[in-house]
């Protein structure tokens, strides 16, 4: 009985958001109730699921479905620790982002068209994270290329249009690029099967330029999606897109897909210590430490405020990269554990800044004088978002700092220590004037466009989303040590499949 | 049994605060939430009371499952900068109920309150370096909420200066704390004090710690900060700058820096020079002020000035540290207690002045110029005494050093004496009880506490006494010299922050002027990169069609 369920279970997991994906596609789109059921009922039965398989894999328990697609290539999913984190990430998230497109659509057009490719964009995600070869992670990474495209020209407008363009231009080069190193290195191998520290390292000497260049295509493929400079140039334009597939978008799906594809491609696919030896992870450190402060530095100078959050995702996001990229043991459980620091954070400054625009108009920095007194738990939510990005204990961004600083420090790399210093610092030189603007500064007489909750600062739907993301964020970094908590689960994940004892 | 309160009473000290922001969140716990704000303090400074009498409160530790794992305790050090933060925030605290008028914002204040106090308590139970470190953010980002709350343009000036200076050095901190927790391969502060021993790389270490404390000591060259903040700010919380989060610094330094395990000669010359440079400056600068918050600002400068040559001292003889240490702790106390006092009555005068309030801010500037008033007397007759002990020429050259300071701070605080003398056609106002209550406690509790520390922690012998007695005298003497000079000289008025703020917008300025011209060639090279991909897309297209 557990044999046939351990199989099939992942299957389950990736239908139950699947399946009323489909099905809210063909509902009238006055059949509010039900759809918001149907979306409800499978963001809990996917918890409920993957909380399941969590305690399973703890336990040590395998978890794999594998179907024939042509002979010599499988479909494989499988839940190893690093994937449930992913995953994990994704099923919260999901729930929370619901509810918040629920009380952010409200009245708008088009909705069973929105939440059916809301469904399938979370499906996709999930599915790259349980991916168990590349073949796979490449099928659910083209989908969620697909299924996010009509997520971002949503609104139908011109710029949204033009976006949505510009997103498809970057993300279908990056999956062909992909595709070229995968089926390059298909060729030499043979198999493609993700394995703990790698398969690559028994190779004949002769074919090791030929991986370094398999290497970059494939972080080239997926630097587009984890927007690595200079392949980030869609996300800022993305950000047009509807507040929560902004926030889906930055924390959980699309970027993090590609950042949690390089970490499948370092580990995975050619074994940290074997990258380390054909000198690939330097680069790719470097790469990511100037994505870093070049991210921050773009954002220093954006007024709109979405646009500001896109550049500062950016940056983030290539802290998991650098974590990677450092090669040792403290800075991986740094970078990976930043895959969920960073993801509850940026949720919730996207959701905060959906707040503004949804209940007084705001999109500019320069309009949110004074909003803190208007809206005080919206923006307490994003204070501490903006602080965790920062760095400042005990919030999650100040765990992931701590580990990448002591990763560097542990293998000799004093120069990141530099980095962080720089983003830290560029982080609070675009997050604090904002805070004070938003505190300390008079709100004007008049805010812009201005909609009326009652005696509340906002619809519950709208406030809970980021209060629940930021609470989150806030006790992940203060309460590090506790069981489950991720960084916990990134030491196990390193431990297991990265670094064997 | 007392082991059991002492733990309950560490907790509440932070949990208190915390529940109260918390309920301040609230429409209808809000009003509830100010009321006991005020009293916030009161678990902490029942901890310090009973740890004090107990002895040591080291054997009690609370172990917390926060971030990787921590543990609050009190040793010999950390239970006076605790009692001298547990008095004075409980004295600002019931001091501003009676100060604000408007509700809205004592509101914002009291938020800030409290976060604040929340931090600088836990920074001072913390056994372990992620505690600390949250608890000096907390701190340092909160007393920014106090420094700015009330929003004109002097004090947004103020503001930003606090917290550029703020955030660099918290970042220094940062790197500083994480380089020595990797050498130790721990987060306890002691294995860090100790793993700095040993380490080659302690003086870098060292010199970002020194670098990432000293902008809230405020010693030269970081000390910006300091003045333009005293003189925007409302007394209860120039109260709590100058008497606690100054001092946090110092904790810090005396915490996480192995001090009388180390011999570092060179170290220490450098700090008593800029311990004297300090000094020097601020008596200079302090001298030429009309605001009196400024004033004492400065004041608060000279005193860290003088400890700061103490702790070089530390580096220079290592074997007088165990007894320099608990000098500057009862030094610390008493001095905090007084320019707290200090600035309260500031607040009253500026209400209501009235011959017996003058009179009564005699005593506290007796003690900022360690007349035997306070227990800071005995601290400096300790430290001189062990000054003695030093090698040469240090022996000759500190003397001369801790009299210089105190008469500096003697014409400080003549000067500041004649500048809140009461005039004549100034009408009595009546003021609010509470004000003047807190006040004469706070008068009470400096003489008091500080005494009551110095006799139960030191040998006390009347002879110690009498050869410190000769440094009083003189500085009485200078002070009234500078008061009947004041009737002769009319100083002029010197810009508060002095030089080195302008150095420091202009800095900011540049960078952001250069920063401005990078991004503009990075626009256009990306737009133009943008335009030509597109153009070449485009072609492409076309041709495939």
């Amino acid at each position: 009985m557990n044999a046939v369920i351990n199989e099939w279970i992942l299957l389950l997991v990736l239908g139950s958001s699947l399946l009323p994906g489909l099905i809210i596609f063909g509902l009238a789109e006055e059949r509010r109730g039900l759809r918001t059921t149907l979306n409800l009922f499978g963001a809990l039965f996917k918890l409920f699921l993957v909380i399941w398989i969590l305690w399973g894999v703890f336990n040590q328990q395998h978890y794999e479905t594998r179907l024939e697609l042509l002979p010599g290539l499988e479909f494989v999913l499988r839940a190893g620790p690093l994937a449930l984190l992913f995953v994990s990430l994704s099923t919260i998230l999901w729930l929370v982002t619901t509810i918040y497109a629920i009380g952010y659509l409200e009245g708008s057009p088009h909705r069973s068209r929105f939440f059916g490719f809301f469904s399938l964009c979370v499906t996709a995600t999930v599915g790259v994270a349980l991916s168990g070869n590349l073949i796979t992670f490449l099928i659910f990474y083209e989908l969620l290329t697909l299924s996010t495209y009509p997520l971002i020209v949503h609104r139908g407008t011109e710029v949204a249009r033009k976006a949505g363009h510009i997103y498809l231009l970057y993300t279908i080069i990056g999956g062909a690029v992909l595709l070229l190193g995968t089926v390059w290195l298909y060729t030499i191998t043979g198999t493609l099967e993700f394995t703990p520290r790698g398969f690559l390292a028994d190779l004949d000497k002769t074919y090791h330029p030929a991986l370094v260049i398999i290497f970059f295509l494939m972080i080239a493929g997926l630097g587009v999606k984890a927007a690595l400079v200079p392949l980030h140039g869609w996300l800022p334009n993305a950000m047009v897109a509807p507040a929560p597939v902004s926030a889906l978008l930055h924390a959980v799906a699309v970027v993090k897909a590609g950042a949690f594809g390089i970490v499948r491609i370092v580990y995975e696919v050619f074994g940290v210590d074997f990258a380390a030896s054909l000198g690939v992870t330097r680069p790719l450190a470097w790469l990511a430490a100037f994505t870093i402060i070049y991210g921050s530095i773009r954002a220093l100078y954006q007024d709109d405020l979405k646009r500001r959050l896109a550049f500062s995702t950016v940056s983030q996001v290539s802290y998991i990269a650098l974590g990677v990229a450092i090669a040792g043991p403290i800075a991986t459980i740094g970078g990976v554990v930043h895959l969920v620091h960073q993801g509850l954070m940026k949720i919730t400054l996207f959701f905060c800044a959906g707040n503004l625009a949804e209940t007084l108009g705001i999109h500019k920095i320069s309009e949110m004088n004074g909003v803190g007194r208007r809206m005080p738990w919206t923006m307490t939510a994003f204070t501490i978002g903006a602080f965790g990005m920062i760095g400042a204990p005990p919030i999650a961004g100040f765990i992931s700092k701590w580990y990448l600083g002591w990763g560097a420090l542990e293998t000799g790399q004093t120069w990141v220590l530099l980095v962080l210093l720089g983003s830290s610092l560029l982080n609070a030189a675009y997050f604090l004037p904002i805070l004070h603007a938003a505190w300390f500064r008079q709100p004007p007489d008049k805010w812009p466009h201005e909609h009326d909750f009652g005696r509340k600062e906002t619809a519950w739907a709208l406030l809970l989303p980021p209060l629940i993301t930021a609470v989150s964020a806030l006790f992940v970094g203060l309460f590090a040590a506790l069981p489950f908590s991720p960084l916990e689960w990134a030491e196990l994940i390193a431990e297991r499949e990265f670094y064997q004892p | 049994m007392t082991g059991d309160t002492v733990s309950l009473l560490m907790i509440l000290s932070l949990g208190l605060p915390l529940l109260l922001v918390l309920l301040m969140g609230f429409r209808f716990s809000r009003s509830l939430a100010v009321i006991f704000a005020p009293w916030a303090a009161f678990p902490a400074l029942l901890l310090a009371v009973l740890v004090v009498i107990q002895g040591d409160g080291s054997q009690t530790i609370v172990t917390l499952n926060i971030m990787l794992g921590s543990s609050l305790s009190l040793d010999a050090t950390s239970k006076i900068f605790f009692l001298l933060s547990a008095v004075v925030w409980a004295l600002a605290g019931i001091y501003s109920r009676y100060y604000f008028d408007d509700k809205n914002s004592s509101q914002y204040f009291y938020l800030f309150y409290l976060l604040c106090m929340t931090g600088n308590l836990g920074l001072n139970l913390a056994q372990d370096v992620l505690v600390f470190l949250t608890g000096f953010s907390l701190m340092g980002f909160s007393a920014y909420g106090l420094i700015a709350g009330q929003g004109n343009k002097n004090i947004l000036r103020a503001g930003r200066t606090y917290i550029v200076l703020l955030v660099f050095g918290e970042l220094l901190l940062f790197e500083a704390i994480l380089m020595a927790a990797q050498i130790a391969n721990s987060t306890s502060i002691i294995d860090i004090r100790h793993a700095l021993i040993a380490s080659d790389s302690h003086n870098t270490i060292m010199l970002l710690l020194l670098l990432g404390l000293g902008i809230k000591v405020a010693v030269i060259g970081l000390h910006v900060w300091l003045p333009v903040s005293m003189s925007v700010v409302s007394p209860p919380v120039a109260a709590v700058i100058s008497a606690i989060i100054m001092q946090a610094g110092l904790f810090g330094i005396i915490q996480l820096i192995p001090l009388g395990e180390i011999t570092l000669p060179v170290t220490g010359q450098a700090l008593i020079a800029i311990g004297l440079i300090t000094g020097v400056y601020a008596v200079i600068s302090g001298l030429f002020q009309q605001r009196t918050r400024t004033l004492l600002g400065y004041t608060a400068m000279i005193h860290m000035g003088l400890i700061f040559c103490v702790l070089g001292l530390g580096f220079i003889v290592p074997d007088v540290w165990p007894v320099l240490l608990p000098a500057i702790g009862g030094y610390v106390l008493s001095y905090g207690l007084g320019i707290a006092a200090l600035l309260f009555g500031l607040g009253i005068i500026e209400k209501g002045n009235h011959r017996w309030i003058w009179l009564g801010m005699l005593l506290p500037a007796l003690a900022m110029t360690n007349a035997p008033v306070s227990g800071g007397f005995l601290s400096i007759a300790l430290i001189q005494q062990q000054i003695v002990m030093a090698p040469a020429p240090w022996n000759s050259y500190m003397p001369v050093a801790v009299m210089t300071v105190n008469l500096a701070s003697a014409f400080l605080m003549a000067r500041l004496l004649y500048l809140i003398r009461p005039m004549s056609y100034e009408k009595t106002i009546t003021i609010r009880p509470g004000l003047l209550w807190t006040w004469l406690v706070n008068l009470v509790g400096m003489v008091v506490l500080s005494w009551w520390v110095m006799f139960t922690e030191q040998p006390f012998s009347l002879q110690l006494a009498g050869e410190s007695l000769l440094p009083a005298v003189l500085s009485l003497i200078a002070a009234l010299l500078v008061i009947t000079m004041h009737k002769a000289i009319k100083l002029p008025d010197i810009p508060q922050g002095d030089f080195l703020l302008w150095l420091e917008c202009n800095s900011a300025k540049y960078l952001i002027q250069g920063l401005n011209k990078f991004s503009g060639i990075i626009a256009r090279w990306q737009q133009k990169v943008k335009y030509q991909g597109i153009q070449l897309y485009l072609s492409i297209a076309a041709k495939l069609r």
